[in-house]
């Protein structure tokens, strides 16, 4: 086996493999959105580390992409047939748009995906919200998918890759049609089966979701959750070993491939001059210690909990008043939904109380920077950090973990990592905590600061060297190739 | 913890344990700092007992993924530190006997038909619950809204009465129920009420046990939707209270929906589910109704609390 997966690897494999196929991908969000400007229309990359992990397979194979157009000059760049040819310098492949207007966006995502699935499949103690409407229009926006789905794909021989919560029941809605052979990933944890349980149309979605031939979730765990789940909710015959099911006559097939980033373009940016110079800007502060954390504000990020063990800490060792600042880039999220905005309102009001307490002269302890960080500031910041906190309840993989472990070329910084991220199970070399306990916590900070620069080197060689190995195009690698088999 | 303590005063005590409240999966309770500790303290045990073999389930994978020791489900045992603790299930029952013996006493009845009487409706509907965020009251109130919305031909011709007794009072959770509740229950009478009807009858207090059973004998059908609850003795109460004609509409959350499975079980989530059981309970015919019931009070005569205790102890002396 290769040591390194590279993008050449996956256009090769992609090209190989699924040369008779059509290769499509359908996901919520697309990985070009035009966006009016005051210089004309500007083309923008979506943040997420899902669309910048595809686009370049199918840059590679010249394949389909189908997503909710979501930009405000969606409509002014596509042709009469909603498709428009990415990236737009240099077409190579066709990105089709699904319209959906306000209220549909409401009840499909907004709803049922992120105020229903989303806390369903998160344990955070944070209550699903089953509304029908909601229910009945993630049915009725599935459904808009899979009607651009079949319009593109006629009778020709397709490999349809489904990503995520939001598209649960689509390929059951495309089961039937020929030619089509399909796979989902599951981007988000699964819960225990007796969780899943307590949505009314449990059923429904596995059945949605059972009509793929492979499904992928980023753990063992989620898998084993899954295969229970539908063990227990449509009685189907599960094995547990080597993740077959059998259900309605079909064979499907569940396995763990957990995401990872772009190792090799990470490490490349974070090297470059521009960095560099940001990086003199934040040390010139002069801190002693700084740490850096980055998250949507979202209440399954265990941003409260970071702030309290960050006070506790400063508390418990009162030497590092002064002497220690953390930067969190907060960048507001779903702010349609009061959970999400009182979740901001809390986290600001928390900012406040802590800094106020502590401060001194020009000195606070924490840094709130809402909003999207630019991608160099960033950058500098992991690379200079001593610490980076990742403190999620539950997540199911955590991507930044591992993006600030790309980045920190020098070996100089410690990951403190929640043990309830998908994450925690591959990269041991970072310092794992309860985000629920504070004096661990507490500790954990300490512990991380004080860590003798001989360990820190060692903890992120290692840890380096594990996400260069699972880099992202390993992922969609073992996932393709996985998928070849049931063709 | 308890356990731990006493075993650490004598090595020798013979010690049991029931929890009443479920065990969550693993995944959940993995998030408690101190779980260890709590772990190592029940297991100080002889016995363990819970109410299902889910949660028997649970816990056993709770013990085994803390200390990688071997646990076996079968036999109901786990192994730690060359010690064995038995564990199992064992779902707890009511005194049924006296249960329907005071529901035949001529104050209680006269009281039933008193409260019939003046409440002068075709049918009646009736809920108990601690006011508590487990017991899904909003979403049991929510539920009646959507059943006299879509069904308005019961419209002054159904009452609910929902029973709170007051609990923990002092936490902020709970004093946030209440506003919650009380809203709810003013926002649905006062879109449906008419000047001689009200859909909800809602009294927040305590109330005696005789009043409990008069309520439970005036009542045709007893909704009791918690969101989970380790087992809900209220259902097994109503059901041994009843001599005919009583319907059970039951939380499939509940432990005790694992044992009463001629109730109508719902999912206490799906407003609409629940709702539509609610007619279907109305409209049930009689004979059906008396089935299901039968089946009902055999289950729980048989299952009584001196059941359970029997089965707890000839399991602990094994």
């Amino acid at each position: 086996m290769k040591k390194y997966y590279s993008s050449a690897d996956v256009q090769k494999l992609i090209k190989s493999e699924l040369k008779d196929f059509k290769f499509v991908v359908v996901s919520n969000r697309e990985p070009y959105i035009h966006m009016h400007s005051p210089d004309g229309i500007k083309c923008k990359l979506p943040t997420g580390g899902l669309t910048a992990a595809l686009d370049p397979a199918m840059q590679a194979c010249g394949g389909l992409w189908i997503a909710g157009g979501s930009g405000d000059a969606d409509r002014q760049t596509v042709d009469e047939n909603n498709r428009v040819q990415v990236p737009p310098k240099k077409p190579k492949y066709t990105l089709r748009r699904v319209w959906m207007s306000k209220e549909e966006v409401d009840r499909y995502y907004f709803g049922f995906s992120n105020q229903a699935l989303w806390p369903l499949c998160h344990n955070v103690f944070q209550k699903p919200s089953f509304k029908k409407e909601f229910w009945d229009g993630y049915k009725h926006s599935n459904g808009l998918f899979v009607d651009a789905l079949i319009d593109e794909i006629k009778d020709e021989k397709a490999f349809v890759w489904f990503q995520d919560y939001h598209l649960a029941l689509a390929p059951g809605m495309v089961r039937d049609s020929v030619g089509i052979k399909s796979a989902h990933f599951w981007h988000i944890p699964w819960p225990p089966w007796e969780k899943f349980a307590l949505c009314p149309w449990a059923d429904e979605i596995l059945e949605g979701l059972l009509g793929n031939d492979l499904i992928g979730f980023h753990l063992k765990s989620y898998c084993v959750n899954f295969l229970e789940s539908i063990e227990k909710i449509l009685d189907a015959d599960v094995d547990q070993g080597s993740g077959l099911v059998k259900y309605g006559g079909r064979k499907i097939m569940v396995k763990p491939f957990p995401i990872s980033v772009d190792f090799g373009t990470i490490d490349r940016f974070a090297k470059r001059k521009k960095v560099e110079k940001e990086i003199k800007k934040v040390r010139s502060a002069s801190y002693k210690f700084i740490g850096v954390g980055v998250d949507r504000v979202d209440y399954t990020k265990g941003i409260p909990e970071r702030f309290l063990a960050i006070e506790r800490f400063l508390e418990k060792y009162p030497g590092y008043q002064n002497n220690f600042v953390f930067y969190e880039a907060g960048a507001p999220s779903r702010t349609m939904i009061p959970t999400y905005k009182k979740l901001d309102r809390d986290i600001k009001k928390l900012v406040e109380s802590i800094n106020w307490k502590y401060q001194r002269g020009y000195w606070k302890p924490i840094r709130y920077l809402e909003g999207k960080l630019e991608y160099e500031k960033l950058l500098a910041l992991y690379r200079t950090s001593d610490v980076c906190i990742i403190s999620p309840l539950h997540d199911g993989m955590n991507l930044v973990a591992k993006e600030f472990v790309a980045a920190n070329v020098e070996n100089t910084g410690v990951l403190i990592l929640s043990k309830f991220a998908g994450a925690g199970e591959e990269l041991k070399d970072a310092v794992l905590v309860n985000p629920y306990d504070v004096e661990e916590f507490a500790d954990a900070i300490k512990h991380a600061l004080d860590m003798p620069n001989e360990e820190k080197e060692n903890r992120m060689k290692n840890l380096r060297l594990a996400v260069k190995r699972n880099n992202v195009y390993r992922w969609i690698r073992d996932f393709i190739s996985e998928a070849v088999k049931v063709l | 913890m308890l356990p731990h303590l006493i075993r650490n005063e004598n090595e020798d005590s013979e010690i049991g344990f029931f929890l009443h409240t479920p065990w969550p999966p693993w995944e959940i309770f993995r998030t408690l700092p101190m779980r260890r500790e709590i772990l190592e303290g029940l297991l100080d045990s002889n016995i363990l007992g819970f109410h299902t073999k889910n949660y028997v389930e649970n816990f056993m994978q709770c013990v085994k993924e803390e200390f990688n020791c071997p646990v076996y489900m079968g036999k109901g045992m786990a192994e730690i530190n060359g010690r064995k603790i038995r564990i199992g299930d064992f779902p707890i029952g009511i005194d049924a006997k006296e249960f329907s013996s005071i529901s035949s006493f001529k104050r209680i009845n006269q009281r039933a038909k008193i409260v019939r009487r003046r409440l002068n409706v075709r049918y009646v509907v009736f809920s108990i619950d601690r006011l508590d965020y487990t017991k899904g009251i909003p979403e049991r109130l929510k539920a009646i809204e959507r059943f006299f919305e879509k069904y308005p031909k019961f419209r002054k011709r159904v009452v609910f009465i929902q029973v709170a007794n007051p609990s923990r009072t002092k936490v902020e959770e709970y004093k946030e129920m209440k506003r919650y509740v009380d809203e709810l229950v003013g926002r649905i009478n006062g879109r449906f009420r008419d000047f001689d009807w009200a859909p909800i009858h809602y009294l927040y207090r305590n109330i005696s046990r005789e009043e409990v059973i008069a309520y439970y004998l005036a009542s045709d059908v007893a909704l009791v939707t918690p969101l989970v609850d380790g087992m809900n003795l209220i259902s097994k109460e109503f059901v041994s209270t009843k001599e005919k004609s009583g319907v059970l509409i039951l939380s499939e959350f509940a432990g005790a929906a694992g044992q009463l499975n001629d109730a109508i079980l719902a999912n206490p989530y799906d407003f609409d589910e629940v709702a539509g059981v609610i007619k279907r309970a109305l409209e049930m015919s009689n004979r059906e109704k008396n089935r299901r019931l039968k089946v009902l009070k055999e289950n729980v005569r048989n299952y009584d609390i001196c059941w359970w205790l029997k089965k707890f102890f000839e399991e602990w002396i094994r």
